[in-house]
This record gives C-alpha cells, structure tokens and sequence, in this order.
C-alpha cells in the first residue's frame, strides 16, 4: 500500500534549527535528528521501527503528492507541523517543532472557548428566562381574564341583590332586620368581588393610575357611607376629621379601594371603641390613617401581614386574607407606600397609606350638578338588559324620579323602540344575547340618532373604560350598581 | 485482509469529539473540558467481515476557521459529525462545511447528536432533526459520558467503509 517513495535520503541542512526530518522508507525507517530540535523529548524509534509506528497518522497517506498537517499532536506536549515534501525521487518529511506555539494557541483557544461556554450558558439562561416570563405572563393573563369573566358573572346577580334589598330597605319594609342582613352580606360579597378583580389585574400587571382632584371630606363621606352600615352593627364609632377643605390630585378610585379595604378590616378586627379616618399632607406626601382600637396585630405576624391569605385568626370575622395584600398592590401601583405604623393588643393598630404629592394638573371644574327629578322630569330614558331582573331594578329605582322608561331585552326591541319613540338617554348592559352594546351603537348611526348611550359593565379599567368611550359611548357605570352612582352618572349626562 | 482507513470528526468546540474518540479508544471520560488545538490522532483496531481494520481517528480541533478543515479531511475515508443536543447552534456546522467543500457528501458518513445524558437539557426541535435526516446518513444519539451509541456509531463507519 506505501509507496517504495523513498531510496535514500538528502537532509538539507537549511531546514534549520527546531525542525526534525525523517527520510521515509517504509522497509526501514531512518531517522535523523537536527538542529536543537524541542522534539528530541520524542523517543525516537530505533533502526528496525517502522515510522508508522512513531507516526501511525501516515499509515493511511499514499504519499502520491505533497502535503501539510499543521498542529499535529504527537503527545499532550508536543506538537508539530508535518510537512511531506517530494522532489523528484527523493521525498522528505519534515517536522516543524510548533510545541510552543501550541501551548500559547491551546491558551488562548482554552480561554475563548471556555468564555464562549459561559456566554452560551448565560444565553441559555436568560432565554429560559425570558421563555419563564413570557409563560408567566400569559397565564396571569389568562388568570386575569378568568377572574374578569367570573366576577362579571358574579356581578350581574348581585346588582339584583343589592339594589332590591337597598330598594326594600328605602321602603321601611317589615322585615328591615333581615334585609339587613341580605343587604351587609351582598355588599360583603361586592367587597370580595372587586377585590378578587383588582388581585387578577395587579397579577396580570393590567392598570393605570388616573389622577383627578378630589375633595377629602368627600372622598371620607363616600368611605363612611359605604362602610356605616357594618360599623353601626358592630356598636362602633367610624368617625372622620368634620371638615377638610383640602382638594387633593389623586386616583380616586384606587385610594377609595384601598381605604375602604383599610376600614372594612378595621371595622372586622374592632369589637369595641372606633375605627377614626385622619388626613394630613406634608411637603411632599398625603398622608391617609386609619386608627382602630381593635385587637391589634401579633408581633410575629406583623411583618407577613400584607402577604397574600395571611390573616388574623383570632376573629371570627370573614376575610379572604388577600385585602391588604391587594391594597399594598394599589398603593405600589399609584406610586404610595401601605404601612402598619403601630400595633398593640391593649391600643389596637394604625395604618397608614402615604400617596406622593403629583406634579399640579389643571384642577377639575366642579361639575354643576342640578336635582336630579328635575333634570329627568318628562326625559324618555331606555334602559337595555338581557336580565329581566335587572331591568325591573333599574325601573323600580328609576321611576320615582319622574322618567319615562322604556326597557328591552334584546336589539330587535331596541331598535323598535328606537324607531318609534322619541329617546333622550339609553342605558345598556354591553352583553345583550347573541349581540352586544355595540350594534345600538351601529342602529343609532343607521337611524342617524344622536342620544348619550351609558354602559353598564363590571369593574372595567381606566383603559377597557377609555376603549368603550372610543366605541361611542358616552359614560360607563360600574356594576354591580350603586343607586348612587347611577344616579349621578345618569345627572351628569342629562345636563350635558 | 488488513486495510487502513482515515476516520476524521468534525463539529464545533465542546460538542465532545474528544471524549467520544477517548470513550472509543479506552472507555474512559473527563469532566474536564480541554480544547483540541491541531489535530490529535488515534488508531483502534476492528474486524469487520474478515478484514482487520486499523481506523485512523483524526480528532480535529474545533474552532471555526476559513479553510480549516481542507488540510485535514484530504484523503478521508469516512466521517463522523458530532452535534451536541444542548447547543442547536451546533448543528450550523454540517451546512457550512458541507457547502464549502462538497465533495465530501461523497464520503461514508455518520453523526452523533451527542451530549444525550443531558437530554433534559436538550434544545433540538423536530425541525433540526428532519434537517439532519435529509443528510442520508445515521443518525445516533449518543453520550460520550456514558457511552452510549459510541461503539455502534463507530463500527457503523467501519462497516460503511469496507462495504
């Protein structure tokens, strides 16, 4: 298989120092050391060795052409080029001693590579990172679209609860007592919705801060008045500063969340004595407290108190344990802080929730709001929902006030009464059947009709509220339904 | 019947070609990853079908070069691409090369996707592995660590040499 290529050998003396020539004789190897060559640390095969032996990469060359193997490993050391050199009949190998070289290149390589593998662990990781993330993300979202639909689902009864037995309680019924209770349990129930929403969003990273002046004897009463009820049934006092002419540039609503959640607990965690609302503002803060003389909070769950389910078993009272978890959410998410200041079993807790003063805005004008009766006296308003119940709330809510009512339940009837009948305000739920809110949108623009269309949806955010004004309505009111709230909402449009 | 044959590994630094060739020759494995510089040549001895085989093993450094491998792969008589199941960037390597020198499609051919004791940690997707299939040649997976698939990979070449 090897070529008799080489009869006798010539050593050129100009190979030089550090190279080592062998004369190639597959019969007989010869081998010549020159030079200082660094190879001589190779045993060199004696006399009768075949150089494939010392060589076993040439057992497979055929010798035919020249040739160059550069960075030949001979051992873990040394290392050398290996150059076939053929001259007429004499052939020549040659071997350029590269050890040093080597071990500087085998350095430099080691340390690159070894830079690479970090590098491409690193990638690694933060591409499963990101992939985590990403996965995350969606899930909460779909978390937050779950809860969104359950608490709309949820909502739709609970405004019939609520607002009939707020109506029979308006109405001195004979059994106040246990409306009463229908009534505390429903808005219990509301509470718990608004919070399950509000923790499916701040999960799911979904809202905005939206700041509006506010008066701060306002925004106490709307806390009191929506919280009174349970702190007259617990013999406390809820009791706020008299006055505070102080008009504040806050999210109202989510402050409003937040305190509401601050006093319900308080109302829950106090069986004797009060639970006070305090307002102060500094250079740079307001400063919102709520004192109670209840049963404090224990040192060791003092600093796990805003973890979410974390709550005080010692009461019998019902919470989810996700309150305060949510309105430390809130108050992160409107650039506040929520602190526990002080607790103590004998003084009972203080909590304070500190908002940063925003940049001034242009002060809201005050909205000039007219007697309601007034303003509707005479005005035809169509109410639109595909739940009867709801519909005859609205209506038994409504109709005192002098409205002409029109109810439907579909778009057929909404478009028939429409036609026939001269509208000056529409309330609709968005979910009407196999239709929804946006079709009477459509059918007024058909029939040329310019009315104020209010919406009626759950818990909508700051955006989902600004893509439905987009759409062309002209307000929208939370539901489950305050009789105050759309009462107002309904005031504001008619005088528009 | 004795024949000798020139057997190189190609893929990139660190897919393992080293340890592949040293779990061949002596079954043995290092944790210690120490780059090949060069080219580092091994023989082992088989017996294919009546004929003693002496393979050649050129285990050639991995780094990415133009020209790199021309000076190694002449007069090859079968290759072994090694991809590393960790790292599909690895798997870029057989296009390149086998675009720039075209010639060794012709060549007895098998791959190792190897690494396969991290298959947990494996990052192929069905797409890479269609891909190495359009190739026409074995496909094993293997792992230089415990070694799977080395021996039989090997002696596929072997066989695919001699027939």
């Amino acid at each position: 298989m090897i070529p008799d290529i080489v009869k006798s050998f010539l050593v050129d003396q100009k190979a030089g120092q550090g190279c080592f020539c062998l004369a190639l004789n597959p019969e007989l190897a010869i081998i010549q050391c020159f030079g200082n060559s660094k190879l001589v640390g190779v045993t060199p095969p004696d006399i009768n060795t075949s150089v494939f032996d010392f060589l076993p990469i040439l057992m497979t060359e055929t010798f035919e052409e020249n040739f160059e193997i550069p960075f030949f490993n001979i051992n873990d050391s040394q290392v050398c080029n290996i150059h076939f050199l053929k001259e007429k009949e004499i052939s020549y190998l040659v071997l350029v001693d590269r050890s040093e070289i080597f071990q500087v290149t085998q350095k430099y390589q080691q340390f690159a590579h070894d830079d690479n593998i970090s590098k491409n662990k690193f990638k690694r990781l933060a591409e499963d990172l990101e992939k985590a993330k990403q996965k995350l993300n969606k899930s909460n979202q779909e978390k937050a679209i779950l809860i969104a639909m359950l608490s709309h689902e949820l909502g739709t009864p609970l405004t019939s609860i609520l607002g009939y037995s707020e109506l029979l309680l308006s109405q001195k019924s004979n059994n106040t007592k246990e409306l009463e209770v229908i009534h505390r349990n429903a808005i219990h129930l509301k509470h718990m919705i608004e919070n399950t929403l509000l923790f499916g969003r701040s999960e799911a990273g979904g809202f905005q801060s939206q700041l509006e002046y506010v008066s701060v004897s306002e925004l106490f009463n709307e806390i009191i008045s929506t919280l009174k009820p349970a702190a007259i049934n617990k013999k406390l006092k809820l009791i706020s500063a008299e006055f505070i002419d102080q008009e504040i540039n806050i999210d109202m609503t989510r402050t409003i969340q937040i305190l509401i959640n601050l006093t319900n607990n308080a109302i829950k965690y106090t069986n004797e004595g009060s639970v006070q609302l305090l307002f102060s503002s500094t250079e740079k803060n307001h400063i919102f407290s709520v004192i109670d003389t209840g049963i404090g909070v224990e040192k060791e769950l003092q600093n796990t108190i805003f973890n979410p389910w974390e709550r005080i078993e010692e009461n019998a009272e019902k919470g989810s344990g996700i309150g305060l978890y949510i309105s430390q959410k809130l108050a992160n998410a409107i650039g506040g802080t929520l602190k526990l200041l002080y607790s103590s079993k004998k003084d009972g807790s203080v909590f304070q929730l500190i908002i940063p003063r925003s940049s001034p805005q242009k002060q809201k004008i005050p909205e000039q709001i007219e007697d309601f009766k007034t303003n509707c006296l005479g005005k035809s308003l169509l109410v639109v929902d595909d739940d009867y119940d709801i519909l005859m709330l609205i209506e038994a809510i409504l109709k005192p006030y002098g409205f002409k009512l029109h109810t439907a339940l579909d778009l057929k009837n909404t478009n028939n009464i429409l036609l026939n009948n001269k509208i000056d305000i529409i309330l609709t739920d968005y979910n009407l059947g196999k239709n929804n809110a946006s079709s009477i949108i459509k059918s007024m623009k058909d029939m040329n009709l310019k009315i104020p269309i209010l919406l009626m949806t759950s818990m909508p955010s700051e955006i989902i509220k600004s893509s439905y004004k987009t759409l062309g309505f002209s307000d929208v009111i939370t539901k489950p339904l305050s009789r105050q709230n759309l009462i107002n909402t309904l005031n504001k449009n008619l005088i528009k | 019947m004795k024949l000798a044959k020139k057997v190189c590994l190609i893929g990139r630094f660190a897919v393992g070609k080293t340890s592949l060739v040293k779990q061949y020759i002596s079954k043995q494995f290092g944790d210690k990853y120490k780059t090949t510089v060069g080219v580092s040549i091994s023989t082992k001895e088989v017996l294919i079908n009546d004929i003693e085989l002496s393979m050649v093993i050129w285990d050639i450094a991995g780094f990415e070069q133009d020209g790199h491998y021309a000076h190694y792969l002449r007069g090859v008589h079968g290759l072994i691409w090694v991809l590393d199941g960790t790292e599909p960037e690895s798997f870029e390597i057989l296009d390149i090369i086998s675009e720039s020198i075209p010639e060794i499609k012709q060549i007895p051919s098998i791959c190792f996707i190897n690494k396969h004791d991290l298959v947990d940690e494996w990052r192929v997707n069905d797409e890479d592995i269609e891909k190495l299939k359009s190739h026409n040649y074995a496909v094993l997976n293997s792992s230089a660590k415990t070694g799977e698939n080395v021996d039989a990979g090997f002696n596929k070449l072997a066989e695919l040499m001699v027939s």
